[in-house]
């Protein structure tokens, strides 16, 4: 019986969406088509609800006759980055009814919507590597429709940067996915996880996967992308960048990469270094911002920063993976949930700010700095604990690593705290209910969900608890340090995308400057080749006449 | 009686587009009705036909007519799997391209002159695909050299003129070139009869430079038509030609003739594993992997927009080549099955871009700002055309990628993997700015030349053509596994006559 909904409710999760673009096509299902957009989400995040309680939803799979043959399922992993994509698109979704004003284009949005959500759902039922792969295009080419829709020049800037970076790595993907589906001589992802085991050629493999995830993790050196996008974009869908399609990345990596079957030492040093490099940068960079979308952008950077040393960790001890894993999944959650929250109230403040909306984006930046607020506390007292477990010197040197991060993200989000304090001569506006509704659910559901994951998946023991407690403290502490410094220092304002966008038009630039001077010697050598065949035709003619 | 029908049936198939070919030649050319009957009535009785002979050959059932032309040489057609695909290809197509010259001629001059060599250009096609020796594939490949020429200076204009010139210059060198290796290798052989993996391989050692050069003439013959660099230089100029024998032109007849003549000439005629052994298919890989990204690369820099689609056909088209050319088993059912990926695709960005020019003027890239909001299912049609060319699952171009990538990968060839990468990539660096131009960008106040459907974005005739090509394209790649679907039918076709078990 529940086996029967759980399959109906995988389906609708994509068929929904789909029928709705579909009817959006339409003069007269169009208006019909926005209305329930909104609610699109709602089959998916009834799947995650009931798979959650069920346990596992692995024993249900839907088998589809699509492209060579596939099958959606939910295991232990894939049913939280499902619930934490099934909440937050159903929270952007009813969040932008009340946000757009104009109809035309919530229109274009909601298209994009929906394609979008369509993808990043199926990318997360997918058992099999052509599913996935459509469903991260879908994705990745849609959230381009969101990133650009509304068309000034900051955000066509934005745009193109998203989707040079986009399309390379989807191509990496590509080669990546098709080299390991030939070693396996399958398209299931598990026979690929497993056929990478074995394979000599896993680290290439490996290193285009890492290479073709990490520009939507956004880790250094691909992370362009990331910031100039947060800060053009409208909150419901800096909402759904930073809390789902970031994370898609990560799925990805933790999917298709054998992780705690492998011992690869070297692997893993490298990712926690650029897991820390990451880190590092973005607290740097994040620090010096006035926009607050930027800000948290960055934010969303530091956290993948820190998981990204988790999964080196993975490569470095393989036998703590089974229990690092479901850390970062409830880490994941909680953190998504919060800079979702986060950026909603962003949207309200920027409407209407009002002392108890401040107050209320206390809590969610308590949790982006894993105060026991969220269930992300317990994730990092898991991972520390198994940090312990590591060999040396790793043991010494991660600690130090996941406190660094969190106080980084503590002066993140003081800093971002004083930058949407309310002023004084700022008049109340009144705003639209719905806004503030979605909002205090979304507040609700982070504390909630994330808790309710971490107690039904982990051992929980108050002592675990208390030695993570000492990393809160400190980072409360730094945060208010950086707030009553802020009254002393006036940072200056650092260009959003930083260095490495200019590195990166200038790149584009060259190539297309070189590309420009090839075709011009290939014109004229063909015209001139053209002219002399013709000339010699011609002769020819003549003479035969 | 199935004996006498299995004979004659192909015969039937190639009259019923034939025959009112002829006959719309002598109709007044105000005898709209009927002609658009007559064109109607035999694009269904050719389905209807070849759906027929489909389930026959499934079944295993032969299918061959053979008439004396001089003694010692036949006329042969015959429907083996690879040919019905062709063919297949061709009879859809056909239907769809009708209708769309129907609602694209409309009012224009000259029409029973247009659709009578509309008929015979599909006749020809069909007929290279059931060709059953070369002798044959050479008779219906000069015709449809012929019968496309007055298909492209149509309009009578100057450039069209000059085209139409330039097309006849390339396509009558390439059929004499042809002709020279055929009747060269006539000479040694003897027979000429297309046979599954080849006839060539029992040859005495002595005459194996003499094939490698028979080899190239004959892909030289028909690289002209499948425009292989540096023998592609007519098609771009072709493209002058009337929107749907552009789209006939790229998907179905003329190029694909020559690309589905090299695959008759590899297989066929000197047996993959025997090419493989006198080192011909390298080349000819190579050949085709720089037709590839040199195609894409020409198109990066074209504004007009027809011209852009010609260079990017190009490229395509020598993915079926490379498929060939790779030599193993996964990458043939890659390349051949790309003979129909590619053909529903490019139809329908030719038909999309007939849309523009036919209902607001557009020919430039640079004019289609904003058109997506004007015209939104035209261009949803060509989005996903432009995506399948791309590559992007689940569209057809992302099946044929998948197989040529795993063909290479399976015989060692990591370097194509390279290729694809390159066209992939050059493909979405001339298809997306277009998309966004066409989405994301304000339409101006004014489009150019601007004709008025009513409350529709366009005449049905005009919209269905590419919606039906792109739907097509779109469920061929997502629904790969299903029965009939081509890539299905390229595993059978390899299976059968290529690779024997």
């Amino acid at each position: 019986m529940t086996g029967d909904t759980v399959s109906l409710l995988m389906i609708l999760s994509l068929g929904l969406p789909l029928l709705l673009v579909l009817l959006m096509g339409f003069r007269f299902s169009r208006s019909l088509a926005v209305i329930f957009a909104p609610w699109a989400a709602f089959p998916a995040l009834l799947l995650a609800v009931l798979v959650v309680i069920q346990g596992d939803g692995s024993q249900t799979i839907v088998t589809l006759n699509i492209m060579l043959g596939s099958s959606l399922s939910l295991d232990a992993t894939s049913k939280i980055f499902f619930l934490l994509s099934a909440v937050v698109w159903a929270l952007a979704g009813i969040y932008s009814r009340y946000y757009f004003d104009d109809k035309n284009s919530s229109q274009y949005f909601y298209l994009f919507y929906l394609l979008c959500m369509t993808g990043n759902l199926g990318l997360n039922l997918a058992q099999d590597v052509l599913v996935f792969l459509t469903g991260f295009s879908l994705m990745g080419f849609s959230a381009y429709g969101l990133i650009a829709g509304q068309g000034n020049k900051n955000i066509l800037r934005a745009g193109r940067t998203y989707i040079v970076l986009l399309v390379f790595g989807e191509l990496l993907l590509f080669e990546a996915i098709l080299m390991a589906a030939q070693i396996a001589n399958s398209t299931s992802i598990i026979d690929i996880r497993h056929a990478l085991i074995a394979s000599d050629s896993h680290n290439t493999i490996m290193l285009l996967l890492l290479l073709g995830l990490g520009i939507k993790v956004a880790v250094i050196g691909l992370h362009v992308w990331l910031p100039v996008s947060m800060s053009v974009v409208s909150p419901p869908v800096a909402a759904v960048i930073s809390a789902i399609i970031m994370q898609a990345g990560l799925f990805g990596i933790i999917q298709l990469i054998p992780l705690g079957e492998i011992t690869l030492p070297v692997t893993g040093q490298a990712l926690i270094a650029i897991g820390l490099i990451t880190g590092v940068y973005a607290v740097i960079s994040g620090l010096f911002q006035q926009r607050t979308r930027t800000l948290l952008g960055y934010t969303a950077m530091i956290h993948m920063g820190l998981i990204f040393c988790v999964l080196g960790l993975g490569f470095i001890v393989p036998d703590v993976w089974p229990v690092l894993l479901p850390a970062i999944g409830g880490y994941v959650l909680s953190y998504g949930l919060g800079i979702a929250a986060l950026l909603f109230g962003l949207g309200i403040i920027e409407k209407g700010n009002h002392r108890w909306i401040w107050l209320g984006m206390l809590l969610p930046a308590l949790a982006m700095t894993n105060a026991p607020v969220s269930g992300g506390f317990l994730s990092i007292a898991l991972i520390q604990q198994q940090i312990v477990m590591a060999p040396a010197p790793w043991n010494s040197y991660m600690p130090v690593a996941v406190m660094t991060v969190n106080l980084a993200s503590a002066f993140l989000m003081a800093r971002l705290l004083y930058l949407i304090r309310p002023m004084s001569y700022e008049k109340t506006i009144t705003i639209r209910p719905g806004l503030l509704w979605t909002w205090l659910v979304n507040l609700v559901g982070m504390v909630v969900l994330s808790w309710w994951v971490m107690f039904t998946e982990q051992p929980f023991s108050l002592q675990l608890a208390g030695e993570s407690l000492l990393p809160a403290v400190l980072s409360l502490i730094a945060a208010l340090l950086v707030i009553t410094m802020h009254k002393a220092i006036k940072l200056p304002d650092i260009p959003q995308g930083d260095f490495l966008l200019w590195l990166e038009c200038n790149s584009a630039k060259y190539l297309i400057q070189g590309l420009n001077k090839f075709s011009g010697i290939i014109a004229r050598w063909q015209q001139k080749v053209k002219y002399q065949g013709i000339q010699l035709y011609l002769s020819i003619a003549a003479k035969l006449r | 009686m199935n004996a006498v029908i299995n004979e004659w049936i192909l015969l039937l198939v190639l009259g019923s587009s034939l025959l009112p070919g002829l006959i719309i030649f002598g109709l007044a050319e105000e005898r709209r009705g009927l002609r658009t009957t007559l064109n109607l009535f035999g694009a269904l009785f050719k389905l209807f036909l070849v759906i027929w002979i489909l389930w026959g050959v499934f079944n295993q059932q032969h299918y061959e007519t053979r008439l004396e032309l001089l003694p010692g040489l036949e006329f042969v057609l015959r429907a083996g799997p690879l040919a019905l695909l062709f063919v297949s290809l061709s009879t859809i197509l056909w239907l769809v391209t009708t209708i769309y010259a129907i609602g694209y001629l409309e009012g224009s001059p000259h029409r029973s002159r247009f659709f009578g060599f509309f008929s015979l250009c599909v006749t020809a096609t069909v007929g290279v695909a059931l060709s059953g020796n070369l002798i044959t594939f050479l008779i219906f490949y000069e015709l449809l050299t012929l019968s496309t020429y007055p298909l492209i200076v149509h309009r009578g204009t100057e450039v069209a003129r000059k085209a139409g010139h330039i097309y006849l210059l390339y396509t009558i060198i390439g059929g004499a070139v042809l002709l020279l290796g055929t009747v060269w290798l006539y000479t040694i052989t003897g027979t000429l009869e297309f046979t599954p993996r080849g006839f060539l391989a029992d040859l005495d050692k002595t005459y194996h430079p003499a094939l490698v050069i028979i080899f190239f003439l004959m892909i030289a013959g028909l690289g002209v038509k499948a425009a292989l660099v540096p023998l592609h230089g007519w098609l771009p100029n072709a493209m002058v030609a009337p929107a749907p024998v552009s789209a006939l032109l790229h998907a179905v007849a003329v190029v694909k003739a020559g690309a589905f003549g090299i695959v008759r000439i590899v297989y066929e005629v000197f047996g993959v594993d025997f090419a493989a052994s006198l080192g011909v298919t390298r080349p000819l890989a190579w050949l085709a992997a720089f037709t590839i990204i040199y195609g894409s690369i020409r198109a990066l820099y074209q504004d007009d927009l027809k011209r852009r689609l010609a260079f990017s056909t190009v490229s395509q088209v020598s993915y079926i080549a490379l498929g060939v050319a790779i030599a193993g088993p996964i990458a043939t059912i890659g390349g051949v099955v790309h003979l129909v990926h590619q053909g529903l695709m490019k139809i329908t960005l030719f038909f999309c871009a007939g849309n523009l020019a036919e209902t607001l003027g557009i020919h430039k890239i640079s004019e289609m700002n904003g058109v997506g909001r004007r015209m939104p299912w035209t261009m949803t049609a060509f989005t996903i055309g432009a995506f399948g060319m791309i590559g992007a699952p689940p569209i057809a171009g992302f099946i044929s990628k998948w197989y040529l990538g795993w063909g290479a990968l399976e015989t060692g060839q990591t370097w194509v993997l390279l290729v694809l990468l390159g066209s992939s990539l050059l493909n979405a660096a001339y298809f997306l700015p277009i998309l966004h131009a066409a989405w994301f960008r304000q339409p101006p106040d004014k489009w150019p030349h601007e004709h008025d459907f009513g409350r529709k974005e366009t005449a049905w005739a005009l919209l269905l053509p590419p919606l039906i090509t792109a739907v097509s394209a779109l469920f061929v790649g997502l629904f790969a596994a299903l029965p009939f679907s081509p890539l299905e039918w390229a595993e059978l076709i390899a299976e059968r006559e290529f690779y024997q078990p």
